[in-house]
This record gives C-alpha cells, sequence and structure tokens, in this order.
C-alpha cells in the first residue's frame, strides 16, 4: 500500500498519530491507566455479549427450532427470503414510523417538563418528579395489558357516544382497527417512557451550572433567549447521546406491541422485533415449526439495515460540514 | 430587591403575579399528573380488586372492598420473602458494577487519548445496533462452562454485562459537558488518573450516577428471564419478577395478584426514587457552593 | 471507599452462599427425598396442589416440589434446565418440539421396567400406540386427557331468555345451526335495543379467531382449522366450499351488528368476562373457561353448553381422536427413578381421574373416570354429554409411517389466523382469492417439505398422508 492510501485510511478510522511502532509503544505504555479503566468493561462486555452475539450469527445460516443442535444448513438462504419479504418491510416501514414520530414528540414533552420540574422554587417538584417517572417503574408487559384493557372497554364507550353523537356511523375499535393500532400503540409509547428521558434531560440541566444563567440574566435575556442562548448549547453533547439512545431504544420496541395488539390485526401494527418473534415462536401448530435460525437471521438483517442507513447518515452530515467548511 | 423568578421554560415571562403563573402551573401539572398515573393507580385499586372485578368494573378506581386477601396470596404463593432478599442482592451488586465500570471507561474514553480508542468508541456503537439475536443458549453454556449457574453471582454478571454499553456511552457524553480546566487543576496538583477518577471526576458526575443507578436499579430489579434462565436449578434463588410470573396461566391469569405482586414490587423502587430525589439537589447545591 | 466495600462484599456474599448451589437434594435428613414436578398449569394448579397433599400422606418420606412456568416459553426452560443437569424428575411433556424428538434428544426415561402389563391394561386401548407414546416398543408417556371436542358453545341463557328465546318449557333455545346462532344473535341485539350482543370473541393475541372457523368442524371440513383434509392429504382451504361459507355466515353476522364492537381488541380472558356480565350472549371456549368462571364470577351460573354449531341442515362430521397421546414423563436424568415412578403413577391413576374430572377441570382418559354422576356442575355435565357424542375417530397415518414425523414445515404468512383478522377488519376483500392463496403456499410448503427430507436421505412417500377411505361420519377402521 502507498503511503498515501495509509494516509487516507487512517484519516479515515480517525488515527490521529504517526504510524511509528516504536512511538506506538510508547504511547500505550503512557497510556497504561486508561487501559485498565477499560479492562473489566471489556472482559465482560467480550464474554457476555460479544461471544454470545457471534455465536448466534452462526445459527442464521441454518433451520433450527432450537432444540438440540442446528444441523439443517441453509447458506444464506434466509437473509434473501427476509430480503424479498414483504411482511419484513411492512414491520420495518412500521418500526420506523413508530420511533420516527415518538422521539421528537415524546423528547420536546420531556425536556419541557424537565424545565418545568427544574425549577427549584417548584414546590413538590419531588413529588411531581415521581408522579411522571412511575410508568417507567412497572414493567411494559403488565402496563400494556391494563392499559389495552382500558383502551379496550373505555374505547368502546367512546366510539358508542361518537356514534350517538353522529360523528361517526358504526363503532370503531380502536386497538383493534388497522387505521389506528399503530398510533394507539405509539401513543402509549410515548407516555410509557417519557420518564426516562425526563430524568436524562434533568440530570443534564443540572449540570449546566448556575453562573451562565445569572450571568445571562444580567445581560437582560429573557426566558426564551436563556433557554436558546444558555440551554441548549450546553445541552447538546448529552442531547445527542439522549435523541440516539432514544431512536435506538424505540427501534426495538417490543413488549408493548406484543400485549397491545399482537401486531395486528392483519400486520397493521407488527414491528420488526414482532415479526421475528412471530418466527421464532410460532403459535402451536403441529407441523409447522419454529425457526430460530430464519428469526435470528432477520434480527441481524435488521441490525445492518439500521447501521447501515446511521453511517449514510454520518457520512451525509460530515460530507456536508466539509462542504460548509471548503465554501468558507 | 425581590430577586426575579426565572420562569420555567414552558412559559415566556408572564406579566401576571407570581402566584397566578404558579398556581397554573400546578393546575396543569396535578391534572396532567393524574391522566399521566392512570393506569398505574388502575393496577394499585385493582391489587384490592376480586379476580372477577378485573376484567368488569372497567375504568373504576374505586374497588368494592379493601381485599388484601390478594396481597396475602401473592405474598406466600410468590415466596415474597426469599425472592425478595435475592432480588435485593442481585439489583443492588448488578447496579454497582455498571455504574462502577461505566463511569470508568466513560471518563477515559471521553477524557484521555490513547491508541485504539476511535476503533474501541465505533466498536461500542456497533455493538448498540446489533441485536442480540438468540443467545440464551451460547450464554447458558458460558455460565455453565465457568461454574455459575444456579447461582446468583451467574445472574449479575449476565445482567451486569448487559447495561455496560448503553450508559458507557452515557457517561462519556456527561463527562465531554465538563470543562477540561477541572481536571488540569488536579493534573497541576499532581494526581495521576486513578486520583482524578476518584476524587475529582466521581462526584462531579453525581446527576448521573443517581440516573444510571436508578435505571439500572429499575431494570434489573424488574428482570425476569436472565434470573429465570440461570436459577431453574434451585428456586430457592428466584426473584420477584420471577415469582410473579408464577400467575401466568395458559388461558388465564391472576390479574389482581399479579397487581399485588407489581405493587408489593415497586414500592422499594419509588422510595429509592425519592431517596435519589434529594440526593439530585444535594449535588446541585453542592456544586454551586464549590 | 465505602461505595467498593459495598461492591466487594456483595459479590461475596453472593458467591459465597450460593455458588453453584444444586438443585436435587438426596435428602440430608437421611431418608426424605425431593421429587421435582414441573407443568404450566394455572386453573389447574389448586386441583394438583391437592393431590401433592394427598400424595405425601400417603408417601411421608417423599417431597413434591412443584414449579409451575410460564407456558409460552416452557420448551425452552425445561431444555436449559436439561441441558444444565437440573432436568425435573417428572413433568408435563410439551408439544413442542414433537414427541419422537425429545425422545430422540434423549429427554425422556424408559417406562417399562414399572409399566408392566397388568398397570397398562387399566387403560382403555387407544390410550398406547407405537410411534406416538411407544417408541420401538418403549413407554415414556401416557395421556391423561379423555376424547372429547376440546372447543364447545356457551350460551347466556340469561341473556336468551330475556331476549325470549325460549322454547315451550321455558328453557333457553339452544342453536344447532349457523342459521340459528345468526337468527338468534340478530335476536338479542334487537330484542336489547343494541345494549347486548349475538355474539362475542376476544381476538386481541390473534389466536381467537380461528377458534370461531372451528365451527367448520361438525360442518364437513375434519381437519377444521388445520385446513387439512386426510381424505386428499392436502390443504383445502377454496376447494373445500365449507371454509368459504363459514366466513360469508361469520361477515354476515357482523354486518347485521350482532358481534360486540371490540372484539378484536379484548383477549379471551376479558371476552369471558364479559360474556359472564351478560355482555353478549354466545361465545365459543374449551371446558376451562368453567373453572375460570367459579373464580371470576362464582355466582355466575345461567350457561349452557352445547357442541359447536354445524353448517346444515345436518351433522356433517365430528371432532376426531387418534390413538396415543402425552401427559407427564420421567426425565431421564432423574436421580430417584423409583420415587418418580410413584408420583407418575399417582398422577395417571383412576382415583386422581375421579378427583381431576369432579374437580371440572376435563375429562380423563378412563372411561370409568368419566361417569356423567361424577359432574358437580351442570353445565360439567352438559360438557361430558357433547363429549360421547360429538367424537369419533379418526385416522393417523403418522403412527404407521413414523418417517413422516421428520417432514418439517416452514411458516408461510400470512396464515389462517392472519388471513381471517384480515378479513374481519375489512383489510381483506376478496375472500375468495384470499383462501386459494393461502392453499396454495401451505401445499407447495408441504410438498418441498418432503422433498427435502427425502433429500436428507429420509425415505417419505406423498402418498401416506392420503387416506382415501376414510368415512369421516364414523369411526376409523383401517
Amino acid at each position: 500500500m502507498s503511503t498515501q492510501s495509509v494516509a487516507t485510511v487512517r484519516k479515515v478510522l480517525g488515527f490521529s498519530i504517526p504510524w511509528n511502532p516504536q512511538h506506538l509503544l510508547k504511547q500505550i505504555k503512557k497510556n497504561y491507566w486508561s487501559y485498565l479503566f477499560l479492562l473489566p468493561m471489556a472482559v465482560l462486555v467480550g464474554l457476555f455479549v460479544i461471544y454470545p452475539m457471534v455465536a448466534s450469527v452462526h445459527i442464521t445460516l441454518y433451520d433450527w427450532n432450537g432444540i438440540g443442535n442446528p444441523t439443517r444448513f441453509v447458506g444464506l438462504r434466509h437473509f434473501f427470503t427476509v430480503a424479498r419479504d414483504g411482511l419484513f418491510w411492512n414491520a420495518v416501514k412500521h418500526t420506523f414510523t413508530y420511533a420516527l414520530v415518538l422521539v421528537p414528540i415524546q423528547l420536546t414533552l420531556a425536556l419541557a417538563l424537565a424545565l418545568v420540574l427544574n425549577n427549584p422554587r417548584l414546590k413538590g417538584s419531588t413529588v411531581y418528579r415521581a408522579v411522571f417517572f412511575s410508568p417507567v417503574v412497572t414493567s411494559a408487559a403488565l402496563v400494556g395489558v391494563v392499559v389495552s384493557l382500558l383502551l379496550s372497554s373505555s374505547g368502546m364507550n367512546l366510539s358508542m357516544a361518537l356514534v350517538d353523537a353522529g360523528i361517526i356511523s358504526s363503532p370503531i375499535d380502536w386497538l383493534g382497527d388497522p387505521r389506528f393500532s399503530l398510533a394507539a400503540v405509539i401513543g402509549v409509547g410515548i407516555w410509557h417512557t417519557l420518564g426516562y428521558n425526563l430524568v436524562y434531560f434533568l440530570a443534564a440541566l443540572q449540570s449546566i451550572p448556575k453562573e451562565l444563567y445569572e450571568a445571562a440574566d444580567l445581560d437582560g435575556a429573557n426566558a426564551w433567549q436563556q433557554f436558546t442562548k444558555v440551554t441548549v448549547p450546553m445541552l447538546r453533547e448529552v442531547g445527542a447521546v439522549i435523541v440516539f439512545l432514544a431512536i435506538l431504544g424505540s427501534l426495538q420496541v417490543f413488549d408493548l406491541v406484543l400485549v397491545m395488539t399482537g401486531g395486528g390485526p392483519y400486520f397493521s401494527s407488527e414491528v420488526v422485533s414482532t415479526y421475528i418473534y412471530h418466527y421464532a415462536f410460532t403459535p402451536a401448530s403441529i407441523q409447522v415449526e419454529s425457526n430460530v435460525g430464519y428469526a435470528s437471521a432477520a434480527a441481524l438483517f435488521m441490525g445492518l439495515l439500521v447501521m447501515g442507513i446511521t453511517a449514510m447518515q454520518l457520512v451525509a452530515v460530515k460530507y456536508a460540514h466539509e462542504r460548509r467548511a471548503e465554501i468558507k | 430587591m425581590a430577586i426575579k423568578i426565572i420562569p420555567a421554560g414552558k412559559f415566556p415571562a408572564l406579566r401576571l403575579n407570581r402566584r397566578a403563573a404558579s398556581l397554573l402551573t400546578h393546575a396543569i401539572l396535578i391534572v396532567l399528573g393524574f391522566v399521566y398515573t392512570y393506569p398505574f393507580l388502575w393496577i394499585f385499586a385493582s391489587s384490592f380488586k376480586t379476580p372477577g372485578e378485573f376484567f368488569s368494573s372497567g375504568l373504576s378506581l374505586i374497588p368494592r372492598q379493601l381485599n388484601l386477601n390478594n396481597y396475602v396470596y401473592a405474598w406466600q404463593t410468590g415466596h415474597f420473602d426469599t425472592y425478595f432478599f435475592n432480588t435485593v442482592i442481585t439489583t443492588v451488586a448488578t447496579t454497582l458494577i455498571v455504574i462502577l465500570l461505566t463511569s470508568m471507561a466513560g471518563y477515559v474514553l471521553s477524557k484521555t487519548s490513547f491508541p485504539g480508542k476511535k476503533v474501541f468508541i465505533g466498536g461500542i456503537l456497533v455493538l448498540m445496533f446489533l441485536p442480540a439475536g438468540y443467545t440464551i443458549i451460547p450464554t447458558f453454556e458460558l455460565v455453565q462452562k465457568l461454574g455459575l449457574l444456579n447461582s446468583l453471582l451467574g445472574i449479575i454478571v449476565v445482567q451486569a454485562a448487559g447495561g455496560l454499553i448503553f450508559n458507557t456511552l452515557l457517561f462519556m457524553g456527561y463527562f465531554a459537558t465538563i470543562g477540561k480546566e477541572v481536571e488540569e487543576a488536579a493534573l497541576v496538583d499532581g494526581a495521576n488518573l486513578p486520583r482524578i477518577y476518584w476524587y475529582v471526576m466521581l462526584p462531579m458526575a453525581k446527576p448521573m450516577i443517581a440516573t444510571v443507578g436508578l435505571f439500572q436499579f429499575m431494570i434489573n430489579w424488574n428482570s425476569f428471564w436472565i434470573p429465570l434462565v440461570f436459577t431453574l436449578g434451585n428456586e430457592k434463588l428466584r426473584t420477584l419478577a420471577v415469582g410473579l410470573y408464577a400467575f401466568v396461566g395458559e388461558n388465564s391469569t391472576g390479574w389482581t395478584y399479579v397487581s399485588a405482586g407489581a405493587v408489593m414490587s415497586v414500592i422499594p423502587i419509588l422510595i429509592l426514587f425519592f431517596f435519589l430525589q434529594r440526593y439530585f439537589i444535594e449535588a446541585v447545591a453542592g456544586a454551586i457552593k464549590g | 471507599m465505602g461505595v467498593s466495600l459495598l461492591v466487594v462484599g456483595a459479590i461475596l456474599l453472593s458467591s459465597c452462599s450460593f455458588l453453584g448451589v444444586g438443585a436435587n437434594t438426596a435428602g440430608s435428613n437421611g431418608d426424605t427425598v425431593a421429587i421435582e414436578y414441573w407443568d404450566w398449569w394455572v386453573t389447574q394448579g389448586p386441583t394438583i396442589d391437592k393431590e401433592i397433599q394427598l400424595f405425601e400422606q400417603v408417601h411421608p418420606n417423599i417431597k413434591i416440589k412443584k414449579t409451575t412456568q410460564v407456558v409460552d416459553r416452557y420448551p425452552e426452560l425445561l431444555q436449559l434446565a436439561i441441558k444444565g443437569n437440573t432436568a425435573p424428575d417428572v413433568f408435563l411433556v410439551p408439544e413442542k418440539p414433537t414427541f419422537i424428538e425429545q425422545v430422540k434428544q434423549g429427554w425422556l426415561l424408559p417406562l417399562n421396567k414399572w409399566a408392566t402389563k397388568d398397570w397398562q391394561a387399566q387403560f382403555p386401548p387407544y390410550a398406547f400406540a407405537e410411534g406416538s407414546n411407544v417408541i420401538d416398543g418403549k413407554i415414556y408417556t401416557v395421556p391423561y386427557e379423555g376424547p372429547g371436542p376440546w372447543l364447545q358453545l356457551y350460551i347466556n341463557t340469561k341473556v336468551f331468555k330475556d331476549a325470549g328465546l325460549v322454547d315451550a318449557g321455558g328453557n333457553a333455545l339452544i342453536p344447532k345451526t349457523w342459521d340459528d346462532v345468526r337468527t338468534f344473535a340478530a335476536k338479542v341485539t334487537k330484542a336489547s335495543g343494541g345494549k347486548v350482543y349475538g355474539f362475542g370473541f376476544g381476538d386481541k393475541q390473534k389466536t381467537i379467531l380461528p377458534w370461531q372457523l372451528m365451527m367448520v368442524q361438525n360442518s364437513g371440513a375434519p381437519g377444521g382449522n388445520s385446513g387439512l383434509d386426510a381424505r386428499e392429504g392436502k390443504y383445502t382451504w377454496a376447494s373445500n366450499p365449507v371454509y368459504l361459507d363459514w366466513i360469508q355466515f361469520f361477515m354476515g353476522m357482523k354486518q347485521d351488528g350482532s358481534i360486540i364492537p371490540n372484539a378484536m381488541s379484548m383477549d379471551d380472558e376479558m371476552a369471558r368476562a364479559a360474556f359472564a356480565d351478560g355482555k353478549f350472549a354466545m361465545l365459543i371456549g374449551g371446558v376451562w373457561n368453567q373453572t375460570g368462571w367459579a373464580q371470576t364470577h362464582p355466582g355466575f351460573k345461567d350457561y349452557a353448553v352445547a357442541q359447536l354449531p354445524y353448517e346444515g341442515p345436518e351433522q356433517a362430521s365430528y371432532f376426531y381422536q387418534s390413538p396415543g397421546g402425552t401427559g407427564w414423563a420421567i426425565s431421564s436424568q432423574t436421580k430417584h427413578p423409583e420415587e418418580a415412578w410413584l408420583w407418575f403413577e399417582w398422577l395417571n391413576s383412576k382415583e386422581a381421574a375421579v378427583r381431576w374430572v369432579k374437580d371440572g377441570q376435563g375429562l380423563r382418559i378412563y372411561p370409568e373416570a368419566n361417569k356423567l354422576e361424577y359432574a358437580t356442575t351442570p353445565q360439567f355435565k352438559q360438557f361430558m354429554q357433547i363429549a360421547q357424542t360429538d367424537i369419533r375417530l379418526g385416522p393417523a397415518p403418522n403412527l404407521e409411517h413414523p418417517e413422516m414425523n421428520e417432514v418439517k414445515m416452514r411458516q408461510t404468512l400470512p396464515d389462517i389466523q392472519n388471513i381471517l383478522e384480515g378479513i374481519y377488519s375489512g383489510q381483506i376483500s376478496d375472500w375468495k382469492g384470499a383462501l386459494q392463496d393461502l392453499e396454495a403456499r401451505q401445499n407447495a410448503e408441504l410438498q418441498q417439505a418432503i422433498k427435502e427430507t427425502q433429500a436428507r436421505g429420509i425415505n417419505v412417500d406423498p402418498k401416506w398422508w392420503v387416506v382415501p377411505d376414510w368415512d369421516i361420519t364414523k369411526d376409523y377402521k383401517k
């Protein structure tokens, strides 16, 4: 490889040190504390996250029902089947819809609420925080059951009232109606995990030094200006992480959908995780087997898809920045 | 001179007097809070209902009687005393391990530079995307080889591993907001990395520690599958969430018992939350003084 | 400082006390043996608990430790326990993986040592079948459940009476045909001014619409909601007109407004509660509904049990029973086979069977245990009566040709439950087309699976699936 291409590769990977083995060793020795601090986490991750993940990749090449050892090798067939399955892409569409609708709405609400509750002058803010946090505390499965029960019975009463009032012609079964099932799940999703992001934002807000607000106040800035000029810039780094984690978390929604609608009716609220579940744990139909191999392949496919999309976005953003820098 | 209140970012500076704004805020928060916790309150009410009432009482929050049977039954059948003890051990240990390991890694990744750092961060990000897949069998076999099957330590280790990636990123992001001056001041005083971490960085990270701690505590307190799988051979080691599942049947579920069990499981978390709340405020107050 | 001490302390504590403590203790007190028992039964739990008490009285040196696992994860958990060498001594045999596979994996202990000819003789002849629960002459399990239709029609007699659906003697009418169901349902809805509905179900978890489809079982579709017709050895969703007829009947009932509007967002449990609360008049379910209502609505007695209505004018087919079946089994890893056998024997005894029937849990394999006088409620008696009439013996080609069990079909979606959902919600408008597509896909999948099995070197003949000489109105005799 020419020095030119090596340099490019290193630039892409972000290495900023010269390629010099002795220098490298010195750097490593100098930073031994850093490595030591990373070691425990890396060991546990290596054993219990990476190793099982790698081991589970190998079953994507088989038809396997989960019992005993995989024996029916099918190679890459599952990946092709997934790529051609309209129901998979339908689930992908719903999954992204769920995440991209939920995250902006939920984070805006969470930030707004955090700003209100962060005010030390607000009496009883402790109580309010506990109140808005509480849905998170119960498992998604139990919450899903209770909420779908309430929505089903009172939803029927509501739609009967709408029929009586002449607004609609026949009753609507909100969770059981393909037009509303996904929306209902998104609504419940926003409510359920808002508490997490509320607490993250609270922690982040409290890391902003008070002196900045006092200085802005002295300069005569009003509340909105303080928000845009002090709060937002200071929140950028943590905020980016929060958004990133919120999106990633929403893409994995499972319990809520499974319990509230089972992915139905007729796949109208099916997300990728329920799609996978349906293949890994099919209902008891004696002729048809579970296919954990296929399910794992679909999961891996989705993971790579999301990674690919994110990578493309990062490249696009970087490209846009560089162009802007060049233009300047 | 009266100090002007910095109104919350939700409302622009109102010309109305303080009182009205404050009352309005409280009113909205109370109504919102009630609607918000409605399902939760409903579960609480259901823990006192008879099995039939669970489905028949609709939206009602008032049980027909204060039926404590559900609590007694859930406690006994769910073996809540033993399981409570187990859950406390596994959850506290897991949480502490996660906080320690991820704050260490997060600090080093955000504040120091060393060969391979970018690769490491890239690796973490990739791991965040990749789904777990069907990993229970390889994990089970690994734990078996390590001799940790059917032990609380096995549960702790596997659960802790699950929280490492996510929270390392959080700490990394958090430490990034802390200015270099703090570190540089400590370096001038002649501190090495571990000292900076322990005496400077950790105290400054109290809000994030509290946050991560709270969430890890909560997730692991409610964790069901890992504790179940890794205690299949010894039911004395089970946790609360596993005990709750004793009521979930093929065609019916004892929902009132599940509700009672859920309420009993949740109270410690709420207590912890209240406790950490005060810690938040103290930490902030401490930061102002310092 | 304090933090690190806590961490170290926690880890030490947990490892010292609990590291690798095994499960089955062969009596540290010398004599007591602990037997681990697994099932997934919650509603039947109290009956089993009583059996445990009675058993321990007779065998004071044996303690039964019951664990009820969640039914969805039961096969997985069993597999993991076996892998970890802590399998339960006695357990309920799961439906997945196939029984043959469980035997192949070495999960089960052959019982021939204790299951002598005398012990076997107490069971009816169809209880044991080579290829079903006896493999190569080794007995592994015996069914506990007796033959009978697993679904029935439940009628809220009070609602019927309020709607005027009574006979000359003032008793609620019993619908026999699909037309009866539709007419009665419409009458109930009309008579109550739309406050009470004629029919209901709870399909949130997607498995309940196929139960409604089971109304074809008595109407000339011997495969019921599996779609498979053994007479032709293939799936007949479109080629058997009964399926489309049923869809038209059921959607007709929906258009009449007779079905409760939130049927698709309720789950089955909620629907059963709504039925007991008198919100609708007819419900399809199994015998577990009865013990369920005994717990949730103890005063609810105004209901009747009838067999599933047929298309008409006559009943054209029945529920079918094949020989063999599974029940409990003993683990091959058990360290206490003798004691495990004692518990197994007890569970399968005639006395335990009678107690089971008296508790209204269902029918048992012994005809002598299913005497009508053991019924403690009139509804359970009705259920027993249906079980005596609505059942025939059916063919079981996979007993003769065990290689058929090696043929593994892959799931092809949408399956019948998805299609029924799509039809009910209006997303699918071409009903016939959907059925034709399903039939084609599943038949293709079956043939493909057969080919792949042959390619693996196993000799399977597609003709084995076909049983042309089967008269679906009579017991099948070879």
